[in-house]
């Protein structure tokens, strides 16, 4: 079947059998940051953006996202990587398979909550694990990180 | 992972239906269920070009589409203050937002899962499900059977009207010493069908249980047996094409939604075993039953996924209803870790009527699918003993079993203390 995919704001036409997954997809489209952890739908490592909702794309259909648009780690590499300093200051990233599928779903939580509560953040990011840190670096870097944010958004205000 | 060899985004309802009357072919949901599976799906149908995603307020309560998905209905204000918070209680513990970003309600429900949040939360609710012509020309059923259930169609009313007898009705009837007296003989029987349900399918029926604890018992026992014993010998019932039945503003059975056939399931009837069963496709069910026992991780959760050829499988889930009620709801899981399945689930209405009120408790993840029981009256507060004896009833008359997340012993003890903190925090003073 012939679809259309915006992936990281590139237009890519391809042609899928009906049960290729969106997960294999855009692995083979080069984005290999979208791993596969568990297969069983759990562990958030290969979360994309479907139309900027966080999605688990072991388990959408490449078909469905016809016509949509797909957003993986390589298409927010900025933003990721500002974010992700404070995840690696923490030395929370570990063994760093599960990172990219965290990092996606925390900049999803930050869209959608720019000031989250240390339990929605919890709540939020209980789709992602990590069998290595416990999640503790992963918490100081998230708040650290908002922290550094909202003094960054004062001191531009004061300076206007 | 599931193979596909077509895929269709169907361009109408009536186009689906067609699609989905083929034995191969399946209707997608979240498909997060689906493709763990194995096997090969001829055509998968998918609905999500059809507008089923969003939820609608009306005058009743609101109607959510089958493509709605569960953060959709989490995240959804309407709900969220209607249920005090207990729907968005029994969502968010799912797994993770991209998993229910992508899980469906039309699936959740479908899939009658034992552990599904969903289900237990719905089955606490006046909820409805509404199918495209459902059971129509479900497969396998002859003609000559249509025209027995169309003879029954009268029946078929009186057992939908049972299940949806209201407070009022049922004060008035249990002023009816009979009644009365008989509601003790019927908890046997209804126990003794439970158990066996139970060991059949590790399902059991919904149930309108009790608890005799000085407070006047409701009727809804005796109703729901004489139900279960109809249902036994009208395998259509709720679903006969024809049967209109109106039941306090709600209808139930054939109605119509924008010119489309719809017909409109009380949610607990949906969930019991007996919903949809099709004589001649009984066996195959229950070979496919057998099979599906194989694969672990069904197994694990003792729900009842091998229901894949009953009759009711070649419906159209179009959308849940779920109706405003003079009620306070409640929503507790026990889970061994977060996001997992929970061990148990218990969700639970305080319902207000005349003369007081009735505690509705749904439990879930038996590891079977939701069970229903309802309390008799209650004057406006629950005093801590009655709480008690609350619980206790209900884990002696709600039967559960073992799997790799509980015992059923462990399981009973939590049916026990979650009715109590359910019965505390909806009708007592709020101390658990």
């Amino acid at each position: 079947m012939l679809i259309t995919i915006t992936l990281n704001h590139k237009k890519i036409t391809s042609e899928v059998s009906p049960d290729t997954l969106l997960i294999d997809w855009v692995r083979a489209q080069g984005c290999a940051s979208v791993k596969r952890g568990c297969e069983t739908a759990n562990c958030g490592l290969c979360t994309v953006f479907l139309e900027e909702k966080p999605v688990l794309s072991c388990s959408v259909l490449a078909v469905r996202a016809d016509g949509k648009r797909v957003t993986t780690l390589e298409g927010l590499q900025e933003e990721a990587a500002e974010f992700g300093a404070f995840i690696a200051d923490q030395g929370a990233e570990q063994c760093g398979f599960c990172n990219p599928g965290f990092v996606m779903n925390a900049l999803a939580l930050f869209r959608e909550k720019p000031d989250p509560t240390e339990e929605e953040i919890r709540e939020y990011l209980a789709g992602n694990l990590c069998r290595c840190s416990g999640y503790e670096g992963q918490m100081r870097g998230i708040l650290n990180f908002l922290a550094w944010k909202k003094e960054k958004k004062s001191a531009k205000e004061e300076v206007r | 992972m599931v193979t596909i060899r077509n895929y269709k985004k169907a361009e109408s309802l009536e186009e689906a239906w067609r699609l989905n009357q083929q034995r191969g072919n399946r209707i997608l949901g979240g498909m997060l269920w689906m493709k763990m599976g194995k096997g090969t799906i001829q055509t998968a149908i998918d609905l999500s070009g059809l507008g089923l995603d969003k939820i609608e307020e009306t005058p009743e309560g609101w109607r959510i589409g089958c493509m709605v998905t569960l953060r959709q209905l989490e995240l959804h204000e309407g709900l969220e203050k209607y249920t005090g918070g207990a729907l968005r209680e029994a969502l968010r513990h799912i797994v993770g937002v991209q998993f229910r970003n992508l899980a469906t309600v039309g699936g959740s429900v479908f899939g009658r899962f034992g552990f599904s949040d969903v289900c237990t939360m719905l089955a606490a609710m006046d909820s409805y499900v509404e199918l495209y012509r459902g059971m129509e020309a479900a497969p396998n059923v002859e003609a000559a059977q249509n025209v027995e259930t169309a003879q029954n169609v009268e029946t078929a009313q009186h057992v939908a009207a049972a299940q949806n007898v209201e407070t009022a009705q049922n004060v008035e009837a249990v002023q009816n010493v009979e009644a009365a007296q008989n509601v003790e003989a019927v908890q046997n029987v209804e126990a003794a069908q439970n158990v066996k349900a139970a060991q059949n399918m590790g399902a059991a029926s919904n149930v309108g249980m009790t608890p005799n604890m000085g407070v006047v018992p409701s009727v809804e026992a005796p109703q729901n047996v004489k139900a279960a014993q109809r249902e036994r010998a009208v395998p259509n019932v709720g679903a006969v094409p024809g049967a209109e039945v109106s039941s306090d503003g709600v209808s139930v059975g054939k109605v119509f939604l924008g010119g489309a056939p719809i017909v409109r399931v009380p949610m607990r009837e949906f969930l019991s075993p007996g919903y949809g069963k099709a004589p001649l496709s009984k066996d195959a069910s229950e070979k496919t039953a057998e099979k599906a026992s194989g694969n672990v991780a069904e197994k694990a959760d003792g729900n009842a996924a091998g229901n894949a050829s009953s009759g009711y499988d070649r419906d159209v889930l179009v959308s849940v209803l779920i109706r405003r009620e003079p009620a306070a709801y409640c929503y507790q899981s026990v889970r061994n870790s977060q996001t997992d399945f929970p061990v148990l689930s218990c969700g639970a209405a305080w319902i207000s009527g005349e003369g007081g009120h009735r505690l509705r408790l749904s439990i879930g993840a038996r590891p079977a699918r939701a069970i229903c029981l309802e309390s008799g009256l209650f004057s406006n507060e629950m005093p801590q003993e009655e709480a008690r004896a609350f619980g206790e009833y209900a884990e002696e008359h709600i039967p559960t079993g073992s799997n790799l997340r509980g015992s059923a012993a462990y399981r009973s003890h939590l049916v026990r203390v979650l009715a109590m903190r359910a019965a505390l925090r909806l009708g007592g003073n709020g101390k658990c």
